[in-house]
């Protein structure tokens, strides 16, 4: 069996340079690539930070840009699940090791708005904590953040650095009152991010007060989530296994396998692989109908497995 | 300003043997596929021209004088929304860092912090500045350094699920223009088209553009035939070039027509997620294509076996008399594969 303890070819290792425990399930790390300076990312940027020596991986947004803030400054909630990524998260000290993905977005604030409504729930404020620090003087924007009444201290930190008249924290969803806060100037974007039954909520109520698609903008469902599925290399004989947050194309890069890819979201084409056995599930928009009906391909940066294997021609 | 003479007037453009050799000649086979044949762009391909993500060659000054004259007549031809202050700079980090990177003998920029000095020996420019600071340039830092580069650039922003052209610079451009497509979205500036497999080549174009990240970065190459080596045929000078491609075909085809191809490349932008969208266009002659014997009985076969469809869109001007041009250079012999000179 392969463990995943090699960098895929982008990733890059990090240091953990800082901790900083908000409550007793939140925690601040600023991490510090290895090797150079960290890079420039715009806001609602997402890492996909690797713990080493386990296959796992979980996307963490970026609360401002690497390159002002001298790191890349995540939150992390420590889930219910004992063996996750948030779990190993919190059990670092500085100076621990990690390795991330480059910066990925695909949730930036619509360019040229003059106006933004942001909701969040949770831990979904941290994309925005990115968006207020970027928002040029001249654009008005509001946060809506949602929390727990025992987390409210800690929401309350990370959004201190800003003008506290842009910001509403409110104890449970209940208090949220939908009417008052979508009656906005017509021009008024909204984004939203949190659990998904949240940004459901979101939707329908925008929807409910008119707002056109257009101008409601929810972070996405990723590309990577659904069961997990094990994998046979033919080729080399090697095994992985998919976990249930990570795309085939992460668990072959974190095996050591290169594969090609250029848009890693089904629409390019450039990460076909062969299948050899086991029947694929196919989330492109690439192949034709007969390539998805015959099997014998997949396109690893989207696609998975119906069943519980797959034998690839790698 | 004198008119410059290169891609105007006397029109004395030309190829060196070298210069013509690291053409980005577009044909890798017998027959011309549409497909959306997007590349890696990794500074590495079948000739030199694309081994540099901003390639400069012995064209350089000549079109930086071009573009120069252009803008001078035409300033609108470089406009961008206030928004895209940020994605000046993305630009001018990555067209200078790789500059300097691709060309170290001609260009080089030193950067502390936020104090850079950029210098370009082919332009005799040493220039001190911010980043960041608008004021620390002679003029707007996209402007500035796109005046420095060769090709066009434009700007493309994502609002949602939708790119919309905000802004750049256009002084090259065959059949558009930017006074004309700015602020349109990426399905209006790809106007009306017919066919249901090109509708859904811009789909899928869209779907791409809008999930790209910094660290893919892509191109691919298009191709047109024009008559006579101008650079700008753009809307606004229309008068001036659409009658060279209608009546009778133009004395000596061999000088006069010339395979224009346009490497376009999609960046996304760092700080600001917009999309840079860079169009670098090359000429050959047709006598020079001629004096490449792969070149030019490629080229001759994929004219003539055009796809009727293909060949409307591509609205090849005076297709018979070109491929009758170039038949004697072409003996039927089987070609090496790839686009290479050789
Ligand atoms: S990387 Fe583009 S389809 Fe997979």
């Amino acid at each position: 069996m392969l463990t995943g303890n090699r960098l895929g070819a982008a990733e890059r290792e990090v240091r953990v340079a800082e901790i900083e425990d908000l409550s007793p399930r939140l925690r601040r790390l600023r991490l510090l690539p290895c090797d150079r300076a960290p890079m420039a990312a715009s806001p609602g940027s997402h890492l996909l930070v690797r713990v080493p020596g386990t296959g796992r991986a979980a996307a963490y947004s970026l609360i401002g840009d690497p390159e002002t803030m001298a790191g890349y400054e995540i939150v992390v909630r420590r889930s219910e699940r004992p063996d996750g990524v948030s779990h190993r998260l919190h059990g670092l000290a500085v100076g621990a090791r990690l390795s991330v993905s480059p910066p990925r977005n695909f949730f930036a604030p619509a360019a040229g708005a003059r106006r933004h409504l942001l909701l969040s729930a949770g831990i979904g404020l941290t994309p925005f904590l990115a968006y207020a620090r970027a928002f040029p003087p001249q654009v008005d924007w509001h946060l809506v953040q949602i929390v727990r009444p025992e987390e409210r201290a800690a929401f309350a930190r990370l959004t201190a650095p800003f003008d506290p008249a842009r910001i509403t924290l409110l104890d449970g969803r209940a208090a949220l009152c939908w009417p008052d806060w979508l009656d906005q100037p017509l021009d008024t974007h909204l984004s939203a991010c949190g659990p998904a039954a949240f940004l459901e909520t979101v939707c329908g109520e925008a929807a409910k007060a008119g707002w056109v698609p257009a101008r409601v903008h929810v972070e996405r469902f990723t590309a990577a989530e659904g069961q997990a599925f094990e994998v046979r290399l033919a080729r080399s004989g090697g095994r992985l296994s998919v976990c249930a947050g990570q795309s085939l194309l992460e668990a072959l890069e974190s095996a050591g396998v290169s594969v090609a890819y250029l848009c890693r979201g089904g629409v390019c084409g450039a990460c076909r692989v062969g299948v050899l056995a086991g029947r694929p599930e196919h989330r492109d928009r690439v192949l034709d109908a007969e390539e998805r009906a015959g099997g014998k391909v997949m396109l690893a940066c989207v696609s998975r497995a119906r069943d519980d294997a797959l034998t690839l021609d790698l | 300003m004198t008119e410059p003479q290169t891609f105007r007037n006397a029109l004395t453009f030309c190829n060196a043997r070298e210069t013509l050799l690291r053409f980005p000649f577009p044909f890798a086979a017998d027959r011309y596929e549409t497909a959306a044949n997007l590349e890696q762009n990794d500074r590495t391909g079948p000739c030199a021209a694309l081994r540099a993500l901003f390639d400069v060659d012995a064209h350089y000054r000549a079109e930086i004088e071009e573009k120069a004259f252009v803008l001078a007549r035409d300033p609108q031809r470089c406009t961008l929304l206030p928004h895209l202050d940020l994605a000046q700079w993305d630009v001018v980090e990555l067209v200078m860092s790789s500059l300097a990177r691709d060309f170290p003998q001609l260009f080089r920029l030193d950067r502390d912090g936020r104090r850079w000095r950029w210098r370009n020996a082919a332009l005799g420019i040493d220039q001190s500045f911010r980043f960041g600071d608008p004021d620390s340039l002679p003029c707007p830092p996209f402007e500035y350094i796109a005046r420095q580069t060769q090709g066009d650039m434009v700007l493309l922003a994502q609002r949602g699920d939708m790119l919309y052209l905000d802004g750049g610079m256009l002084t090259a451009a065959q059949g558009w223009s930017l006074p004309f497509d700015l602020g349109m979205s990426w399905r209006e500036i790809h106007g009306e088209v017919t066919g249901e497999r090109e509708q859904a080549a811009i789909e899928r174009g869209l779907a791409f553009a809008l999930r790209m990240q910094p660290e893919t970065q892509v191109r691919r190459p298009n191709w047109v035939i024009c008559v006579t080596p101008r650079l700008d045929n753009g809307l606004e000078t229309a008068a001036e070039w659409a009658g060279l491609y209608e009546g009778a075909p133009p004395a000596d085809l061999g000088r006069n027509l010339l395979l224009r191809v346009e490497v376009q490349q999609l960046y996304r932008l760092r700080r600001s997620h917009v999309i840079l969208f860079a169009i670098r266009v090359y000429m050959a002659r047709l006598s020079e294509i001629a004096t490449v014997p792969k070149w030019a009985a490629r080229l001759h076969r994929v004219l003539r076996d055009l796809d009727p469809a293909v060949a409307r869109a591509k609205a090849v001007p005076f297709r018979d008399d070109l491929v009758a041009y170039l038949a004697p250079f072409d003996d039927g012999a089987p070609l090496a594969p790839g686009r290479a000179p050789f």
